[in-house]
């Protein structure tokens, strides 16, 4: 219990010093209303030329508030790879692991604390965008809460594999790299640009196998559709999280090994 | 001093910026590496979406592949050799211009070209590559693609530098100046006839995205001598501009004396 | 010709927040003359306005008004071609290329300076030899120690032979023995001919370098003279250390101190202004079998330290 204390004074304290320069946060969302806008003006050239209403089981507002969602996450992930990297290049990581919270939980109440602040920001603008560029309202509280409960997992789901990803900058002089890789990955098989609906039949079954998808097209796609298959998406997610969160903690354990046999 | 000491400057300062990064050489080609296969995830994502949509208002697949060639070559020269250029507001701000304009050089090349980003020169492979293997290359068309790259080049680094020298005047311009440049590269990157109306005036001034997305269509596809006059003069018109602001801002610099009390 | 020379030298900040505009007096007009072969040390706490007057006659700052000259030439007009005749280091600002070895980094300031190829090597390896770093050359910057970079900093600076040289605090954060390395450097410099203009806030660097001291406080300068005239005029304060032939008892004396005292010893401190030292010593030598008597002004440290006090006890 007193763990778990720690953990959320860590994540509070760094919520808080995120929201304490309102101002550049607000700077933060341009990016968000600058890609919505390109992403409206791109699916509404398309509905029209398609000359359909729906697609993908989607209709344009709603298709824009998905994207909102799946924005409103890749655009609030926590920054682990430079963390880390620096931590690991500073030494500041020996410093780090002699403190009385485990690195691993230090790390995701970092990582809650910086993320969750910004999803909600993020998912306000976004849907003001949509609301005010389509003149309806895209989205439901029942479409809200269910977008939001299936984001807590998502959020563990990604933070255990690019927290995994990024620790291996105990090996390599820079995960940059990988965890660049990683992100390209989720934007495409995550369904972040492109709804897994609208995938060709081959890569949809690649990508529904894969467990990027229910990081950002899971709860994304609840804005659309709340509650529907929300059972089948929650308990894949707690398998999926099982599997990520076993390769974080083999990935840890050989990562600190590794910094002994180094000498920090 | 003959004209030749003074010309091996130039050259010897990139390789210089080159080798410092080169110092690291495993980090250095997976960087590349790295950046080379997130443009592929990009035309994935058009290879995807025109595998539904076939056209969209006369653009195919290979028109976005030509828009991706000539904006990666040319905002990956223009931020791969100018390193500093995207870096310049926070240089601004921190007053790490101290040490260019102690020496005897023209500071804004000089800092400029006094760092290589690794990851852009990821840009300047794909670029040419994907002309290469996938938009019929003749020698004609070598020489229009490589007239877009110099004029979309141009026009990225004149307004990137307008944009990071209002630092000078507004202080804390570093996350604006950030939010601003992934703004610019977001509109370049997508097929200019989705943007209509308000937002096309938008584009062919403010954030002169426009000039750049429309390219594949009146340079490569074809080439419109109005549009490439056009083009160049405004690039030319950003370029003063910009070295204006330069000249004014200097004058203003703090050396970082404004902002030691607050971060 | 003066190797600086300035009038009515200023420099207002001025910093807008929101809609609140405020300035802030960096440097509040100052007047300098320094001749060709001078080594000056420019002292004042920090914020008094030291680095932002070598950053106006280096060329970096634009002055809010005022001029100044620096071998003749103005510097924030003449920027460039001042730069190929004075050399800089700025102790908290590298111009080494931290991922490469310092010897490319000479090798490309001999670029920059223009130096035909032969004679740049030829300074280059004469610097390294002199400041003891030939074996470190080829050595990344990133593993030299703070020292051994300081020193090749100032080696950086010295490159095109110029005719002066502005120090901002180039000794900050080095060890004893650095410190003392980087001043030999520095004192070689200037006994070659280069006029030396130096901050800092180490009493060590400003008695072994500088002859003349230039006091900076608010922007404004509150002492001009030689160093060791800036021990006697600015505390007017007198140490006076005695042994004795017998056992001493601390004497109470109304404005003296007694700083220390031994069996056989004793330190003690007055101000001259309020007390005549003869009156002080005809005092001692009545009271003690006196075997040797020195009196002196107080250590610089001292005289620093009190010059950074009345900045703090101003309003």
């Amino acid at each position: 219990m007193r763990a778990g204390r720690k953990v959320w004074a860590v994540a509070s304290a760094y919520a808080r010093s995120i929201w304490a320069y309102p101002a550049a946060e607000a700077l933060r969302t341009i990016f968000l209303v600058v890609i919505l806008i390109v992403f409206l003006e791109l699916w509404r050239t398309t509905y029209s030329t398609m000359g359909t209403g729906v697609l993908g089981g989607l209709r344009l507002p709603q298709m824009l508030e998905y994207l909102a969602g799946t924005e409103a996450i890749v655009l609030s992930a926590p920054a682990f790879a430079d963390r880390i990297g620096d931590d690991v290049r500073t030494g500041g990581l020996a410093v780090q692991l002699t403190r009385p919270v485990s690195y691993v939980a230090f790390q995701f109440a970092v990582a809650a604390g910086e993320s969750w602040p910004r999803l909600l920001l993020n998912l306000a603008v976004g849907t003001l965008v949509v609301a005010l560029a389509t003149g309806s309202m895209p989205v439901g509280p029942a479409g809200i809460l269910a977008y939001l409960v299936a984001y807590v997992p998502a959020f563990l789901l990604y933070a255990s594999l690019f927290l995994a990803l990024a620790l291996t900058s105990f090996w390599l002089e820079d995960a940059w790299a990988v965890t660049f890789l990683a992100s390209r990955s989720v934007m495409i098989l995550g369904g972040m640009l492109v709804p897994l609906s609208l995938f060709p039949p081959v890569l949809a079954r690649i990508a529904r196998i894969l467990p990027l998808q229910l990081m950002v097209y899971g709860p994304a796609q609840q804005l659309a559709h709340p509650f529907q298959g929300f059972a089948s998406l929650m308990l894949q997610e707690a398998l999926w999280l099982l599997v990520l969160f076993s390769l974080l903690a083999f990935v840890y354990r050989k990562g600190v090994s590794a910094l002994h046999v180094h000498g920090g | 001093m003959s004209t030749a000491d003074r010309r091996r400057f130039w050259p010897r300062l990139m390789l210089t910026a080159m080798r410092a990064q080169l110092a690291y050489p495993t980090a250095f080609w997976l960087t590349v590496l790295a950046m080379v296969l997130n443009d592929g995830v990009w035309l994935a994502f058009w290879w995807l979406y025109f595998s539904r949509f076939p056209v969209i208002h006369g653009w195919r697949l290979e028109d976005v592949a030509a828009l991706w060639a000539i904006s990666a070559s040319a905002l990956g020269i223009v931020q791969g050799f100018g390193g500093n250029l995207t870096r310049l507001a926070r240089l601004i701000m921190q007053g790490e211009l101290d040490v260019y304009l102690s020496l005897p050089k023209p500071a804004l090349p000089h800092l400029l070209l006094s760092r290589v980003n690794v990851a852009s020169l990821g840009d300047v492979l794909f670029g040419p590559l994907v002309f290469l293997a996938f938009l019929h290359p003749s020698l004609a068309r070598l020489g229009l693609f490589l007239l877009a790259v110099v004029l979309a080049g141009a026009i990225f680094l004149a307004f990137l530098l307008l944009l990071h020298t209002m630092a000078f005047f507004l202080g804390r311009a570093d996350l604006l100046a950030d939010q601003v440049t992934i703004s610019m590269i977001t509109f370049s990157t997508y097929p200019s006839p989705i943007f209509q109306g308000g937002l096309r005036l938008v584009l062919f001034t403010l954030l002169p995205a426009g000039f750049i997305n429309t390219m594949p269509v009146s340079i490569l596809r074809s080439p419109d001598p109005r549009f490439i006059a056009g083009a160049a003069a405004f690039a030319l018109l950003l370029g003063l501009l910009a070295l204006l602001a330069w000249r004014q801002g200097l004058r203003r610099y703090a050396s970082g004396n404004l902002f030691q009390a607050r971060l | 010709m003066l190797a600086v020379r300035t009038e009515g030298l200023r420099k207002v900040f001025e910093q807008r927040r929101g809609r609140e505009r405020s300035s802030h007096v960096a440097v509040a007009g100052i007047d300098l003359q320094i001749e060709q072969g001078e080594a000056v040390a420019f002292i004042g706490p920090n914020g008094a306005g030291k680095s932002t007057t070598i950053k106006m006659l280096t060329g970096i700052l634009h002055p809010s008004s005022g001029s100044a000259e620096v071998l003749g030439l103005v510097p924030w007009q003449q920027r460039q071609r001042l730069a190929l005749q004075i050399g800089t280091v700025f102790g908290q600002r590298s111009q080494l290329w931290f991922h490469l070895p310092a010897g490319d980094t000479l090798r490309l300031l001999g670029a920059i300076y223009e130096l035909p190829t032969d004679v740049a090597r030829w300074r280059s390896e004469e610097l390294a030899e002199r400041f003891a770093l030939r074996e470190l050359l080829t050595v990344p910057v990133r593993k030299l120690s703070l020292g051994q970079r300081m020193r090749f900093e100032i080696a950086a600076s010295l490159l095109h032979q110029p005719q002066v040289l502005f120090l901002d605090e180039p000794t900050v954060g080095l060890d004893v023995i650095a410190k003392a390395e980087v001043r030999e450097v520095i004192r070689e410099a200037n006994q070659g001919g280069a006029t030396v203009f130096l901050t800092s806030h180490d009493a060590g660097d400003i008695e072994s370098i500088a002859r003349r001291a230039i006091v900076i406080d608010h922007g404004a300068i509150v002492f001009d003279g030689k160093v060791s005239s800036l021990r006697r005029q600015w505390l007017t304060d007198k140490v006076v250390e005695l042994r004795s032939e017998e056992e001493v008892t601390p004497p109470e004396m109304p404005g003296v101190v007694v700083e220390k005292a031994s069996r056989y010893g004793l330190r003690l401190r007055f101000s001259a202004q309020d007390l005549p030292v003869r009156q002080v010593v005809a005092d001692l030598l009545e009271r003690y079998p006196v075997y040797d008597i020195t009196i002196s002004d107080p250590p610089l440290e001292s005289v620093i330290a009190a010059i950074y006090q009345r900045e703090a006890t101003r309003p």
